[in-house]
Protein backbone atom coordinates (compact mmCIF):
# COMPACT_ATOMS: atom_id res chain seq x y z
CA UNK A 1 0.00 0.00 0.00
CA UNK A 2 1.29 3.38 -0.78
CA UNK A 3 0.07 6.18 1.57
CA UNK A 4 0.37 9.41 0.11
CA UNK A 5 0.26 13.11 2.54
CA UNK A 6 -3.46 14.96 2.62
CA UNK A 7 -3.04 18.11 0.18
CA UNK A 8 -0.82 16.45 -2.06
CA UNK A 9 -2.52 16.60 -5.51
CA UNK A 10 -1.27 16.61 -8.82
CA UNK A 11 2.34 15.77 -10.45
CA UNK A 12 3.64 16.27 -6.63
CA UNK A 13 1.36 13.28 -5.59
CA UNK A 14 2.57 11.31 -8.66
CA UNK A 15 5.74 11.34 -8.15
CA UNK A 16 5.83 10.74 -4.63
CA UNK A 17 3.75 7.65 -6.08
CA UNK A 18 6.10 7.00 -8.36
CA UNK A 19 9.28 7.01 -5.75
CA UNK A 20 7.59 4.26 -3.83
CA UNK A 21 7.12 2.35 -6.93
CA UNK A 22 10.32 2.61 -7.94
CA UNK A 23 11.20 1.21 -4.46
CA UNK A 24 9.41 -2.18 -5.26
CA UNK A 25 10.62 -2.17 -9.22
CA UNK A 26 14.03 -1.72 -8.42
CA UNK A 27 13.87 -4.37 -5.50
CA UNK A 28 14.76 -2.38 -2.83
CA UNK A 29 12.14 -4.40 -0.50
CA UNK A 30 13.89 -7.59 -1.43
CA UNK A 31 17.37 -6.41 -0.97
CA UNK A 32 16.75 -5.25 2.84
CA UNK A 33 14.52 -8.66 3.31
CA UNK A 34 17.67 -10.74 1.53
CA UNK A 35 20.59 -8.54 4.40
CA UNK A 36 18.22 -9.47 7.02
CA UNK A 37 17.71 -5.92 7.67
CA UNK A 38 13.86 -6.51 8.04
CA UNK A 39 11.39 -9.17 7.99
CA UNK A 40 7.77 -9.81 7.37
CA UNK A 41 5.92 -6.25 6.70
CA UNK A 42 8.18 -3.41 5.52
CA UNK A 43 7.44 0.20 5.50
CA UNK A 44 9.44 2.88 3.03
CA UNK A 45 9.00 6.11 3.21
CA UNK A 46 10.35 9.07 0.93
CA UNK A 47 13.24 10.74 2.59
CA UNK A 48 16.77 12.87 1.83
CA UNK A 49 18.95 11.13 -0.89
CA UNK A 50 21.63 10.07 1.68
CA UNK A 51 21.75 6.44 0.60
CA UNK A 52 22.05 4.75 -2.87
CA UNK A 53 18.13 3.48 -3.12
CA UNK A 54 16.74 6.58 -2.20
CA UNK A 55 18.82 8.06 -5.05
CA UNK A 56 18.09 5.74 -6.96
CA UNK A 57 14.26 5.38 -6.50
CA UNK A 58 13.69 9.36 -6.58
CA UNK A 59 16.04 9.55 -10.05
CA UNK A 60 13.52 6.54 -11.84
CA UNK A 61 10.25 9.26 -10.67
CA UNK A 62 11.80 12.33 -12.12
CA UNK A 63 11.81 9.88 -15.38
CA UNK A 64 8.45 8.96 -15.19
CA UNK A 65 7.68 12.18 -13.69
CA UNK A 66 8.86 13.86 -16.68
CA UNK A 67 7.83 11.76 -19.25
CA UNK A 68 4.20 12.00 -17.77
CA UNK A 69 4.62 15.60 -17.76
CA UNK A 70 5.14 15.43 -21.77
CA UNK A 71 2.14 12.91 -22.31
CA UNK A 72 -0.62 14.84 -20.69
CA UNK A 73 -1.82 16.13 -23.78
CA UNK A 74 -1.56 13.29 -25.95
CA UNK A 75 -5.29 13.14 -28.07
CA UNK A 76 -6.40 9.86 -27.84
CA UNK A 77 -8.82 10.20 -31.09
CA UNK A 78 -7.28 8.57 -34.58
CA UNK A 79 -6.60 12.02 -35.59
CA UNK A 80 -4.64 11.84 -31.81
CA UNK A 81 -3.00 8.30 -32.36
CA UNK A 82 -1.62 9.66 -36.08
CA UNK A 83 -0.31 12.55 -34.39
CA UNK A 84 1.44 10.65 -31.95
CA UNK A 85 2.88 8.31 -34.24
CA UNK A 86 4.48 11.55 -35.67
CA UNK A 87 5.66 12.72 -32.33
CA UNK B 1 18.79 15.28 -63.14
CA UNK B 2 14.87 16.21 -61.94
CA UNK B 3 14.74 19.11 -59.87
CA UNK B 4 11.65 18.20 -58.63
CA UNK B 5 12.05 14.88 -57.02
CA UNK B 6 15.86 16.75 -55.37
CA UNK B 7 13.75 19.16 -53.85
CA UNK B 8 11.15 16.84 -52.44
CA UNK B 9 14.22 14.38 -51.49
CA UNK B 10 15.53 17.32 -49.60
CA UNK B 11 12.37 18.06 -47.28
CA UNK B 12 11.44 14.13 -47.16
CA UNK B 13 14.95 11.77 -46.54
CA UNK B 14 15.60 14.06 -43.09
CA UNK B 15 12.04 13.44 -41.60
CA UNK B 16 12.45 9.86 -42.78
CA UNK B 17 15.91 9.65 -41.00
CA UNK B 18 13.48 11.05 -38.01
CA UNK B 19 11.23 8.97 -38.33
CA UNK B 20 12.98 5.84 -38.52
CA UNK B 21 14.88 6.66 -35.65
CA UNK B 22 11.38 7.32 -33.51
CA UNK B 23 10.53 4.04 -34.58
CA UNK B 24 13.23 2.33 -33.44
CA UNK B 25 12.65 3.80 -29.87
CA UNK B 26 9.38 3.52 -30.03
CA UNK B 27 8.58 -0.32 -31.17
CA UNK B 28 4.93 0.57 -32.30
CA UNK B 29 3.16 -0.62 -35.49
CA UNK B 30 2.12 3.35 -35.83
CA UNK B 31 5.40 4.31 -35.62
CA UNK B 32 7.10 1.58 -37.76
CA UNK B 33 4.41 2.17 -40.76
CA UNK B 34 4.78 5.88 -40.66
CA UNK B 35 8.60 5.37 -40.89
CA UNK B 36 8.03 2.68 -44.01
CA UNK B 37 6.29 5.15 -45.65
CA UNK B 38 8.10 7.93 -45.73
CA UNK B 39 11.74 5.89 -46.27
CA UNK B 40 9.81 4.30 -49.13
CA UNK B 41 8.84 7.81 -50.51
CA UNK B 42 11.99 9.56 -50.14
CA UNK B 43 13.97 6.46 -51.84
CA UNK B 44 11.27 6.89 -54.92
CA UNK B 45 12.08 10.78 -55.22
CA UNK B 46 16.20 10.15 -54.70
CA UNK B 47 15.56 7.42 -57.45
CA UNK B 48 13.19 9.78 -59.71
CA UNK B 49 16.21 12.58 -58.72
CA UNK B 50 19.59 10.71 -59.82
CA UNK B 51 17.69 8.40 -62.92
CA UNK B 52 20.07 9.35 -65.48
CA UNK B 53 22.84 8.20 -63.75
CA UNK B 54 20.93 4.80 -62.47
CA UNK B 55 19.72 3.86 -65.49
CA UNK B 56 23.65 3.56 -67.21
CA UNK B 57 24.03 0.57 -64.44
CA UNK B 58 22.67 -2.45 -65.18
CA UNK B 59 20.03 -4.13 -65.28
CA UNK B 60 18.52 -1.87 -67.75
CA UNK B 61 15.61 0.72 -66.07
CA UNK B 62 17.12 0.10 -62.85
CA UNK B 63 16.15 3.94 -61.61
CA UNK B 64 12.37 2.22 -62.91
CA UNK B 65 12.70 -0.45 -61.17
CA UNK B 66 13.88 1.40 -57.87
CA UNK B 67 11.16 4.03 -57.63
CA UNK B 68 8.53 1.22 -58.49
CA UNK B 69 9.59 -1.05 -55.71
CA UNK B 70 9.88 2.21 -53.11
CA UNK B 71 6.67 3.31 -53.78
CA UNK B 72 5.00 -0.01 -53.52
CA UNK B 73 7.19 -0.32 -50.04
CA UNK B 74 5.49 3.08 -48.99
CA UNK B 75 2.74 2.28 -50.07
CA UNK B 76 2.29 -0.89 -47.81
CA UNK B 77 3.93 1.57 -44.44
CA UNK B 78 0.73 3.83 -45.16
CA UNK B 79 -1.46 0.72 -45.05
CA UNK B 80 -0.05 -0.06 -41.75
CA UNK B 81 -0.10 3.18 -40.13
CA UNK B 82 -3.83 3.60 -41.31
CA UNK B 83 -4.72 0.47 -39.86
CA UNK B 84 -2.74 1.37 -36.47
CA UNK B 85 -4.50 4.69 -36.29
CA UNK B 86 -8.48 3.09 -35.91
CA UNK B 87 -9.64 2.97 -32.91
CA UNK B 88 -9.68 -0.52 -32.34
CA UNK B 89 -5.92 -0.73 -32.87
CA UNK B 90 -3.94 -3.07 -35.34
CA UNK B 91 -3.80 -6.90 -34.36
CA UNK B 92 -0.29 -8.89 -34.69
CA UNK B 93 -2.51 -10.82 -37.14
CA UNK B 94 -3.43 -7.95 -39.54
CA UNK B 95 -0.04 -6.81 -39.25
CA UNK B 96 1.29 -9.63 -40.64
CA UNK B 97 -1.43 -9.70 -43.50
CA UNK B 98 -0.69 -6.92 -44.39
CA UNK B 99 2.93 -7.38 -44.15
CA UNK B 100 2.46 -10.24 -46.47
CA UNK B 101 0.17 -8.62 -48.83
CA UNK B 102 3.30 -6.56 -49.12
CA UNK B 103 5.78 -8.32 -50.03
CA UNK B 104 3.57 -10.44 -52.25
CA UNK B 105 2.40 -7.41 -54.33
CA UNK B 106 6.54 -6.58 -54.52
CA UNK B 107 7.72 -9.59 -55.37
CA UNK B 108 5.03 -9.98 -58.35
CA UNK B 109 6.10 -6.37 -59.59
CA UNK B 110 9.56 -7.63 -59.59
CA UNK B 111 8.97 -11.06 -61.47
CA UNK B 112 6.95 -8.28 -63.98
CA UNK B 113 9.88 -6.40 -64.43
CA UNK B 114 11.92 -9.50 -64.97
CA UNK B 115 9.87 -10.63 -68.10
CA UNK B 116 8.51 -7.34 -69.10
CA UNK B 117 9.84 -5.83 -72.67
CA UNK B 118 13.60 -3.84 -71.33
CA UNK B 119 14.17 0.00 -73.24
CA UNK B 120 17.53 0.42 -72.10
CA UNK B 121 18.91 4.09 -71.76
CA UNK B 122 14.92 5.31 -71.13
CA UNK B 123 13.93 6.41 -67.75
CA UNK B 124 10.13 4.28 -68.39
CA UNK B 125 9.17 0.82 -69.69
CA UNK B 126 6.32 2.35 -71.53
CA UNK B 127 5.76 3.77 -74.91
CA UNK B 128 2.95 5.77 -76.11
CA UNK B 129 0.76 3.81 -78.69
CA UNK B 130 2.99 0.44 -77.98
CA UNK B 131 1.67 -0.60 -74.83
CA UNK B 132 2.72 -4.51 -74.28
CA UNK B 133 -0.16 -6.58 -71.91
CA UNK B 134 2.73 -7.11 -69.05
CA UNK B 135 3.64 -3.50 -68.77
CA UNK B 136 -0.37 -2.65 -68.63
CA UNK B 137 -0.59 -5.39 -65.92
CA UNK B 138 2.26 -3.52 -64.46
CA UNK B 139 0.87 -0.27 -64.38
CA UNK B 140 -2.54 -1.28 -63.12
CA UNK B 141 -1.38 -3.07 -60.25
CA UNK B 142 0.73 -0.01 -59.45
CA UNK B 143 -1.48 2.43 -59.59
CA UNK B 144 -4.29 0.08 -57.82
CA UNK B 145 -2.40 -0.81 -54.97
CA UNK B 146 -1.06 3.31 -54.66
CA UNK B 147 -4.62 4.53 -54.89
CA UNK B 148 -5.96 2.33 -51.93
CA UNK B 149 -3.28 3.20 -50.00
CA UNK B 150 -3.33 7.03 -50.77
CA UNK B 151 -7.12 7.01 -50.06
CA UNK B 152 -6.78 5.69 -46.78
CA UNK B 153 -4.90 7.62 -45.99
CA UNK B 154 -6.35 10.46 -47.38
CA UNK B 155 -9.52 9.82 -45.38
CA UNK B 156 -7.44 9.82 -41.58
CA UNK B 157 -5.50 12.70 -42.83
CA UNK B 158 -9.01 14.73 -43.50
CA UNK B 159 -10.42 12.92 -40.36
CA UNK B 160 -7.09 14.14 -37.98
CA UNK B 161 -7.33 18.11 -39.69
CA UNK B 162 -11.06 18.37 -39.09
CA UNK B 163 -11.30 16.54 -35.23
CA UNK B 164 -7.63 16.83 -33.63
CA UNK B 165 -7.62 19.07 -30.41
CA UNK B 166 -3.79 20.83 -31.42
CA UNK B 167 -3.46 23.02 -33.91
CA UNK B 168 0.06 22.16 -35.59
CA UNK B 169 -1.24 18.39 -36.01
CA UNK B 170 -4.61 20.15 -37.70
CA UNK B 171 -2.47 22.41 -39.94
CA UNK B 172 0.22 19.26 -40.88
CA UNK B 173 -2.62 17.36 -41.94
CA UNK B 174 -4.54 19.59 -43.55
CA UNK B 175 -1.05 20.36 -45.89
CA UNK B 176 -0.29 16.49 -46.10
CA UNK B 177 -4.22 15.92 -47.29
CA UNK B 178 -3.36 18.63 -50.26
CA UNK B 179 -0.21 16.47 -50.48
CA UNK B 180 -2.33 13.73 -50.52
CA UNK B 181 -5.13 14.83 -53.10
CA UNK B 182 -2.05 15.90 -55.43
CA UNK B 183 -0.99 11.82 -55.09
CA UNK B 184 -4.39 10.46 -55.85
CA UNK B 185 -4.89 13.15 -58.94
CA UNK B 186 -1.62 11.89 -60.59
CA UNK B 187 -2.23 8.07 -59.87
CA UNK B 188 -5.37 8.33 -61.38
CA UNK B 189 -3.89 10.58 -64.30
CA UNK B 190 -1.39 7.96 -64.62
CA UNK B 191 -3.54 5.05 -65.50
CA UNK B 192 -5.92 7.01 -67.73
CA UNK B 193 -3.15 7.97 -69.42
CA UNK B 194 -1.81 4.36 -69.92
CA UNK B 195 -5.13 3.31 -70.46
CA UNK B 196 -5.60 5.90 -73.26
CA UNK B 197 -2.30 4.72 -75.03
CA UNK B 198 -3.68 1.84 -75.76
CA UNK B 199 -6.16 2.91 -78.15
CA UNK B 200 -3.72 5.98 -79.05
CA UNK B 201 -5.06 8.37 -77.70
CA UNK B 202 -2.98 11.08 -76.47
CA UNK B 203 -1.51 14.36 -76.53
CA UNK B 204 -3.53 15.60 -73.50
CA UNK B 205 -0.73 17.02 -72.29
CA UNK B 206 0.84 15.38 -69.42
CA UNK B 207 3.75 17.01 -68.94
CA UNK B 208 2.49 18.28 -65.37
CA UNK B 209 2.22 14.81 -63.73
CA UNK B 210 5.96 14.42 -62.61
CA UNK B 211 5.76 18.26 -61.18
CA UNK B 212 2.54 17.35 -59.85
CA UNK B 213 4.40 14.24 -57.93
CA UNK B 214 6.98 16.17 -56.32
CA UNK B 215 4.70 19.03 -55.01
CA UNK B 216 2.04 16.86 -53.53
CA UNK B 217 5.75 14.98 -52.07
CA UNK B 218 6.62 17.64 -50.72
CA UNK B 219 3.55 18.56 -48.99
CA UNK B 220 3.05 15.39 -47.54
CA UNK B 221 7.24 15.54 -46.07
CA UNK B 222 6.09 19.14 -45.19
CA UNK B 223 2.70 18.19 -43.23
CA UNK B 224 4.33 15.53 -41.12
CA UNK B 225 7.54 17.63 -40.33
CA UNK B 226 4.70 20.29 -38.90
CA UNK B 227 3.63 18.42 -35.66
CA UNK B 228 7.38 17.39 -34.24
CA UNK B 229 8.46 20.51 -35.10
CA UNK B 230 5.86 22.89 -33.25
CA UNK B 231 5.91 19.95 -30.17
CA UNK B 232 9.46 20.98 -29.94
CA UNK B 233 9.08 24.57 -29.80
CA UNK B 234 6.25 24.34 -27.62
CA UNK B 235 8.05 22.68 -25.13
CA UNK B 236 11.42 25.05 -25.72
CA UNK B 237 8.51 28.08 -24.91
CA UNK B 238 7.36 26.10 -21.63
CA UNK B 239 10.95 25.47 -20.73
CA UNK B 240 12.00 28.91 -21.72
CA UNK B 241 9.23 30.37 -19.40
CA UNK B 242 9.82 28.09 -16.22
CA UNK B 243 13.36 27.46 -15.84
CA UNK B 244 14.78 30.47 -14.78
CA UNK B 245 11.99 31.29 -12.08
CA UNK B 246 12.29 27.79 -10.52
CA UNK B 247 15.90 28.12 -10.43
CA UNK B 248 16.05 31.32 -8.41
CA UNK B 249 13.93 30.16 -5.99
CA UNK B 250 15.61 26.58 -5.83
CA UNK B 251 18.90 27.89 -5.55
CA UNK B 252 17.39 30.60 -2.55
CA UNK B 253 16.01 27.57 -1.02
CA UNK B 254 18.55 24.86 -1.11
CA UNK B 255 21.02 26.98 -0.04
CA UNK B 256 19.82 26.61 3.67
CA UNK B 257 18.12 23.08 3.07
CA UNK B 258 20.79 21.33 0.56
CA UNK B 259 19.62 18.03 1.42
CA UNK B 260 16.67 17.85 -0.56
CA UNK B 261 18.99 17.79 -3.72
CA UNK B 262 19.00 15.07 -5.38
CA UNK B 263 21.71 14.80 -8.40
CA UNK B 264 20.41 15.99 -11.45
CA UNK B 265 19.73 12.34 -13.67
CA UNK B 266 21.25 11.84 -17.01
CA UNK B 267 19.64 13.35 -20.21
CA UNK B 268 21.39 13.53 -23.61
CA UNK B 269 19.46 16.23 -24.92
CA UNK B 270 19.56 19.94 -23.76
CA UNK B 271 15.69 20.37 -23.94
CA UNK B 272 15.33 17.19 -22.09
CA UNK B 273 18.23 18.20 -19.43
CA UNK B 274 16.11 21.90 -18.75
CA UNK B 275 12.95 19.77 -18.45
CA UNK B 276 14.53 17.55 -16.16
CA UNK B 277 15.56 20.39 -14.61
CA UNK B 278 12.44 21.61 -13.86
CA UNK B 279 10.57 18.61 -12.61
CA UNK B 280 13.82 18.20 -10.20
CA UNK B 281 13.23 22.18 -9.02
CA UNK B 282 9.96 21.85 -8.36
CA UNK B 283 10.13 18.28 -6.76
CA UNK B 284 12.88 20.24 -4.34
CA UNK B 285 11.02 23.12 -4.07
CA UNK B 286 8.08 21.36 -2.54
CA UNK B 287 10.46 19.70 -0.26
CA UNK B 288 12.39 22.31 1.07
CA UNK B 289 8.91 24.06 1.43
CA UNK B 290 7.78 21.48 4.16
CA UNK B 291 11.23 22.76 6.08
CA UNK B 292 9.84 26.54 5.94
CA UNK B 293 8.37 27.99 8.57
CA UNK B 294 8.00 31.63 8.90
CA UNK B 295 9.17 33.99 11.60
CA UNK B 296 6.21 36.55 12.44
CA UNK B 297 3.33 34.24 13.06
CA UNK B 298 1.01 37.00 12.68
CA UNK B 299 2.02 36.93 8.73
CA UNK B 300 0.56 33.39 8.12
CA UNK B 301 -3.07 34.59 9.00
CA UNK B 302 -2.32 37.26 6.89
CA UNK B 303 -0.79 34.79 4.11
CA UNK B 304 -3.86 32.38 4.17
CA UNK B 305 -6.24 35.56 3.46
CA UNK B 306 -4.35 36.14 0.27
CA UNK B 307 -6.06 35.15 -2.64
CA UNK B 308 -3.29 33.30 -3.96
CA UNK B 309 -1.29 31.97 -0.95
CA UNK B 310 1.50 30.21 -3.07
CA UNK B 311 2.11 34.29 -4.85
CA UNK B 312 1.72 35.43 -1.48
CA UNK B 313 4.37 32.96 -0.44
CA UNK B 314 6.97 33.90 -3.43
CA UNK B 315 7.20 37.32 -2.14
CA UNK B 316 7.70 36.53 1.49
CA UNK B 317 10.94 33.85 0.70
CA UNK B 318 12.58 37.13 -1.22
CA UNK B 319 12.95 38.52 2.48
CA UNK B 320 15.85 36.13 4.31
CA UNK B 321 14.46 36.99 8.31
CA UNK B 322 10.97 36.50 7.24
CA UNK B 323 11.61 32.62 7.23
CA UNK B 324 13.39 29.43 8.97
CA UNK B 325 14.02 26.49 8.78
CA UNK B 326 13.71 25.91 12.85
CA UNK B 327 11.25 22.71 13.43
CA UNK B 328 10.65 24.43 17.18
CA UNK B 329 7.78 25.96 17.41
CA UNK B 330 4.51 26.41 14.81
CA UNK B 331 4.23 24.30 12.06
CA UNK B 332 5.54 24.57 8.58
CA UNK B 333 3.77 26.74 5.90
CA UNK B 334 2.97 24.15 4.11
CA UNK B 335 0.98 22.63 6.76
CA UNK B 336 -1.11 25.46 7.43
CA UNK B 337 -1.96 25.59 4.00
CA UNK B 338 -2.74 22.05 3.63
CA UNK B 339 -4.50 22.63 7.24
CA UNK B 340 -6.86 25.57 5.84
CA UNK B 341 -7.73 23.42 2.44
CA UNK B 342 -4.93 25.82 0.36
CA UNK B 343 -3.37 24.01 -2.61
CA UNK B 344 0.59 24.93 -3.31
CA UNK B 345 1.33 25.69 -6.50
CA UNK B 346 5.08 26.04 -7.03
CA UNK B 347 5.04 27.76 -9.94
CA UNK B 348 2.96 30.16 -8.51
CA UNK B 349 5.10 30.55 -5.38
CA UNK B 350 8.02 30.72 -8.23
CA UNK B 351 6.62 34.01 -10.17
CA UNK B 352 5.59 35.32 -6.57
CA UNK B 353 9.36 34.93 -5.86
CA UNK B 354 9.75 37.28 -9.04
CA UNK B 355 7.85 39.57 -8.50
CA UNK B 356 7.66 40.02 -4.83
CA UNK B 357 4.13 38.73 -4.42
CA UNK B 358 2.21 39.80 -7.65
CA UNK B 359 1.22 38.63 -10.43
CA UNK B 360 3.27 38.82 -13.50
CA UNK B 361 0.75 39.96 -15.56
CA UNK B 362 0.07 42.83 -13.55
CA UNK B 363 3.40 44.03 -13.39
CA UNK B 364 3.66 44.18 -17.37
Amino acid sequence: MIVVQAGEHGARRDLIIAHELGHLLLGHVDDLRAAGQVAGDVMLCRKRYSTDNERAAETLATRLAAYRARSLDVDDSPAGRVSDFMR
Amino acid sequence: MNYEYLLASIFLVPVAVYRVAAATQKRRTGSTGMAVALSGMSLFCLAKSFAPALDRLSPPNLSFLLWHLSALAGISGVRMLVRAARPDGITHRQVRRLICVGVYVILTYLVLFIVAPKRPGAESLYVDGQLHPVLYVMKVMFNGYMLIGLVDLLRLSLIGARRSGHRATRLGLGIAAVGLCGAVLSGTAGLIRQTLSLWHVDSLGWRWLPALDGVAATAVGFGCLIPPVADLIGRWRTSKRWHSPLQSLWSTLTERIPDVVLPPPNVRTPLGRTEMAIVRYQAEIADALNEVRLTDPGREDWLLAQPDPSLALGGILREPDAWSTDPTGSNSIVALMIADGQALDIRSVADGFQTGGQHADSLA
